[in-house]
């Protein structure tokens, strides 16, 4: 019976060694994540997010195949992105927000209210400044992250960013060239107020030679 | 002395064109070309020859040449810059006035060729001052300095010209030639229904 008992309680002990050592294992990976991997993971997510709500508006409000095109392909690449993404960030404990950040809702209202005439080129040049904050969060990640599997993430994730973003600036040449930058809207510079700062720099000057002037004229008398 | 009668005769030239400072500063510049690429004559032995091709675009990630800021020190002008695009009635369209606005279907800073183009309004809706108000102020030689996440790129402007606001000339906007960066801003006389008459653009060449 004693042996029995003996048995049993060494069955105990090894039982519970092994709950512990797993959940000893779980902590340690848990360890491993550090503030950059946690900063990578939700930042990535928020702009897969945006990416994707931004795809669809491209989808209706875009006024070329090309910008259609490049709505239809960002949502399906980011949702894929996402859902490993996802995958990545359950497994390391880290929870995700629910929506793009400030910044890019931002720009999803101005899309949303963006004229037929100015749509392509606002979502053109917002995806470049969005693409370029994600290969920017990407590559920290790659260099500066701990846990391998959210690195792993994040060198996945790279060539699809960039691929993208090679799309965009082949987009942004083809809407051609401008013929107008309408860069005013009140008027404050219209009197010439802005010139001032020349026109003191003149004055200045002719103080300077007048200064000039007077000092050659002492010159002799001394 | 000779800085007197310079800061003069630049001053003298702003009201009606800046043809006669582009040509003092620019040599043998026709007035139909603002952009001169003899101005970077005694530069040649630097210069790439025109027939080779242009360097192989970057696949990685070229977004690393982005401008991301501009500071121009002699005008206390400083303001960060966002990717721009053009409108489908070619319009090259700003981000608001506190930002600058590069034209992504142009060079990047740096590049071997072609024209970076950065753009900011001259004002606000709310009467004040723009991220380039002081642009018609800018003085010859003036250095610009122009960030990006690789560096800071440092300009040295060669000429400032204005044109009807509607109607720039596509030669502002050269894809190929020598490299060089150009600022627009707004200027010349406002209607509250048209508003600015004209644009106002400086043109500034690599200072190495």
């Amino acid at each position: 019976m004693r042996r029995m008992m003996r048995r049993v309680a060494a069955g105990a002990v090894a039982a519970a060694v092994v709950v512990l050592g797993g959940t000893a294992s779980a902590h340690a990976a848990a360890g491993a994540l550090s503030e950059q991997d946690r900063v990578f993971l939700r930042g990535a997510h928020q702009s897969n997010l945006a990416e994707i709500a931004t795809g669809k508006l491209a989808q209706s409000k875009g006024s070329s195949a090309e910008v259609k095109e490049l709505g239809a392909l960002l949502i399906a690449d980011h949702t894929k992105l996402d859902a490993s993404l996802r995958k990545v960030a359950a497994a390391a404990n880290v929870s995700l927000p629910q929506q793009p950040n400030a910044e890019q809702r931002a720009l999803q209202a101005k899309l949303q209210a963006a004229s037929g005439d100015e749509f392509d080129a606002m979502f053109v040049a917002g995806q470049l400044e969005g693409h370029a904050k994600a290969m920017a969060l990407g590559e920290k990640e790659i260099s500066a992250g701990s846990e391998p599997a959210v690195v792993n993430a994040a060198k996945a994730s790279a060539p699809v960013i960039a691929s993208h973003h090679e799309k965009f600036m082949a987009a942004a040449r083809s809407l051609g060239l401008p013929d107008s930058v309408d860069s005013g809207t009140s008027g404050v510079a219209a009197a010439g107020d802005n010139m001032v700062a020349a026109g003191l720099v003149g004055l200045g000057g002719l103080l300077v030679l007048s200064g000039a002037v007077v000092a050659l004229r002492r010159q002799p008398a001394r | 002395m000779l800085a007197a009668t310079g800061a003069a005769s630049f001053h003298d030239s702003v009201p009606d064109s800046f043809g006669q400072v582009q040509q003092a500063h620019v040599p043998q510049a026709p007035d139909s070309e603002p952009l001169n690429p003899q101005s970077q004559a005694p530069r040649a032995p630097r210069q790439q020859p025109p027939s080779r091709p242009p360097a192989p675009h970057r696949p990685q990630n070229s977004a690393r040449q982005f401008p991301t800021h501009l500071s121009i020190p002699s005008l206390d002008a400083d303001a960060p810059v966002v990717p721009t695009a053009v409108s489908r009635d070619h319009r090259l369209l700003l981000p608001d006035p506190s930002r600058l606005g590069w034209w992504a279907g142009g060079a990047t800073p740096g590049a071997n060729s072609g024209t970076t183009v950065l753009a900011g309004h001259v004002d606000t809706p709310d009467g004040d001052q723009g991220a380039l108000y002081a642009l018609s102020a800018i003085r010859p030689d003036a250095k610009v300095l122009v960030r990006t996440p690789t560096g800071v790129r440092t300009y040295r402007v060669i000429a400032l010209r204005t044109y009807p606001r509607q109607h720039l000339p596509p030669e502002v906007f050269r894809r190929d030639g020598p490299h060089r960066l150009v600022l627009i801003t707004c200027g010349g006389t406002y209607s509250p229904t048209t508003g600015y008459a004209r644009n106002v653009v400086a043109y500034a060449i690599p200072d190495r």
